[in-house]
């Protein structure tokens, strides 16, 4: 569990990315984290992982903590079964190597990820999506209690998308795992019941269930951009969408103005 | 029959240890007997030739399992060639197993044990002893006194400056090297040319035709000690390569972890160049091909690149010493081997891909 109170953190030129940050992060809780390019979703993340200090407020962690970069660093060519062992790190000691223990709890993450058949692969040949999937692997591997993804979705296309959303929900639900994870497609938070936190450049966060949080105004003002929930009307469920105004350019193409 | 029987015993030992460490074992026993195989082979090598055969004959004449075969042996072997062979194959162990480590933690392929200032420093101390015209006692003790100076100062630098983070201690390390390889400079120009300046341009240049037994068990034990201390390390290492965020996030005190891995780099470094100089390039080619071998896991490539290393120097000081009457600085010929080949493996790595950004 990982618990902020009145939170804040300044940017470059010591004005406020965000302040006033009140965030609990427990068991089986989804947060999903929006924001616009520069308002600190990254800076949040490493805020919440005690990799910096906050220059306000408290963060307090009572379990360890499963980070998932935006891009892995790892720089020599692991394989993927190398990089979920370094899960397991923190629980080894010096001058030893992976007990069976360890053995088994890499093997049930790379299972409950569904990596186990890519072991052998070497990480850095591996798709976007499949990096995505090890990476959360290594965290499960750590035991940890809560997971913080930064931008998980980005570079995957869209089926890859919906898997690992499925996970991350799966993970809170399932495992018990607290999940925070920030994009910029409002439609991850509206896929399930998960709290949405936006942040607004220098001001304070706001935060609440994701259905009732995002609403069009709410969403216009984040992004400075006109955007509208949607309803989709699917065989067995209504879905919700976040749609923005890209605008209409350009002229039809003829074969679009025969069809109209 | 009898050999038959050998033969068979000898088969089920390679299949107990093949399956003692799976997947690798033939690999594993080759790289270890390497080392061994190179040493009893080089041992023989010089203007007096012997066989692996009567090589060992003789070491095991000396170590009391048989008689000595011959007196002239014995004293070529064990006296002039064993502390010479036996420094060389520590050295290259120590310091492949030092570049390993330090590639791994500053996750930066194209560092070795120079990038923290460490040779250079020793290289100082050293030259400094031996303007000052004192003894191999001093010049051991100052060379890797002035080692170790230079990688703290290294630290502190980084530390200073930047956090520790790893661009400012490599360029402090650039910056530290730089220094005392100008102070080194500087004592050249004012050594005696006569007496002092050939000594001291020889002993940087790296060579082990000084070491004595005395020499070679001063170098060995801090060798081994650190080479032992970098292998515990080695599943860290792993984690260390991902960067100081993804490592913290795993776990691991990065800050500590790294200090430790840069004065046992230190203290592995500052005793080689003080008993033979300045030999470059080992620890930073040596670790890539070993990683072509056993792979980037640090456990198995720190022991890698200990017997790859060592196997290699042993090599390059033989033909040293054999190729001409007067012997070739070691470190000269290590440069003009690593300089090529370092260029041949960044090309087949390239293309295997070292993900690096």
């Amino acid at each position: 569990m990982i618990e902020a109170r009145g939170v804040g953190r300044r940017g470059p030129g010591g004005i406020w990315l965000w302040r006033g940050l009140d965030l609990s992060l427990v068991p089986g809780r989804v947060v999903g984290l929006l924001g616009r390019n520069g308002t600190g979703k990254t800076t949040l993340i490493r805020t919440l992982l005690g990799l910096i200090e906050p220059h306000e407020g408290v963060v307090k962690a009572e379990s360890k903590a499963g980070y998932v970069p935006q891009r892995s660093r790892i720089a020599f060519p692991f394989t993927v079964r190398q990089v979920v062992n370094m899960g397991r790190v923190g629980r080894v000691r010096l001058f030893s190597g992976l007990s069976a223990a360890d053995r088994l709890a890499v093997d049930a993450a790379m299972d409950r990820v569904g990596v186990a058949d890519l072991a052998k692969r070497p990480f850095h040949e591996l798709s976007g999506g499949e990096r995505q999937l090890a990476l959360i692997a290594r965290a499960i591997a750590a035991e940890c209690g809560v997971i913080l993804l930064d931008e998980p979705f980005s570079g995957l296309d869209l089926d890859n998308q919906v898997q690992t959303l499925k996970l991350l929900y799966g993970l809170a639900q399932e495992s018990g795992l607290g999940v925070l994870f920030s994009t910029h497609q409002p439609d991850h938070l509206l896929a399930g019941s998960c709290t949405a936190l936006a942040l607004m450049r220098g001001g304070s966060p706001v935060s609440g269930p994701s259905g009732e949080l995002l609403t069009d105004r709410l969403l216009s003002q984040i992004y400075q951009t006109d955007v509208r929930i949607v309803q989709v009307q699917r065989p067995n469920v209504t879905t919700l969408h976040a749609a923005p105004h890209f605008g209409a350019y350009g002229t039809p193409l003829p074969e679009d103005r025969e069809t109209a | 029959m009898s050999a038959l029987r050998n033969a068979k015993r000898l088969r089920s030992g390679i299949a107990t240890v093949s399956a003692a460490l799976p997947g690798q074992g033939m690999l594993w026993m080759f790289l270890v007997a390497m080392p061994l195989a190179t040493t009893l082979y080089c041992l023989g090598c010089g203007r007096i030739k012997l066989s692996c055969l009567e090589a060992l004959a003789t070491l095991a004449g000396a170590a009391g399992l048989g008689p000595l075969p011959d007196q002239l042996h014995a004293a070529v072997v064990l006296n002039a060639r064993l502390p010479r062979t036996l420094a060389a194959l520590f050295a290259g162990a120590g310091l492949s197993a030092s570049g390993a480590a330090l590639q791994g933690c500053f996750r930066n392929p194209l560092v070795g044990p120079q990038t923290v200032g460490v040779l250079a420093g020793a290289g100082f101390g050293g030259s400094l002893m031996l303007f000052l015209s004192f003894g191999a006692p001093f010049v051991i003790t100052g060379a890797f006194t002035a080692g170790l100076v230079s990688t703290l100062f290294v630290v502190w630098l980084a530390r200073r400056l930047g956090q520790g983070s790893i661009l400012m201690m490599v360029l402090s390390g650039i910056v530290v090297g730089a220094l005392f390889a100008a102070m080194t400079t500087i004592l050249q120009y004012l050594s005696d040319p006569e007496r002092q300046l050939p000594q001291l341009v020889f002993w940087l240049m790296g060579s082990f035709s000084m070491v004595n037994f005395t020499k070679f068990v001063w170098m060995s034990w801090p060798v081994i000690i650190g080479m032992i201390i970098l292998a515990g390390y080695g599943f860290r290492l792993n984690a260390l390569s991902c960067g100081e965020e993804e490592a913290r996030s795993l776990g691991l005190r990065v800050g500590r972890d790294r200090t430790v891995i840069i004065l046992t780099v230190s203290v592995i470094a500052a005793s080689v160049v003080s008993v033979a100089g300045i030999v470059g390039w080992v620890g930073l080619v040596v670790p890539h091909a070993a990683r072509m071998i056993v792979g980037p896991d640090h456990r198995r490539l720190i022991v890698g690149s200990a017997c790859i290393g060592g196997a290699l120097l042993v090599a390059v000081d033989t033909f040293c010493r054999s190729l001409t009457a007067a012997e070739l600085p070691v470190g000269a010929v290590t440069a003009i081997v690593g300089a090529p080949v370092f260029l041949a493996l960044l090309c087949k790595a390239g293309k295997q891909g070292w993900s690096h950004d």
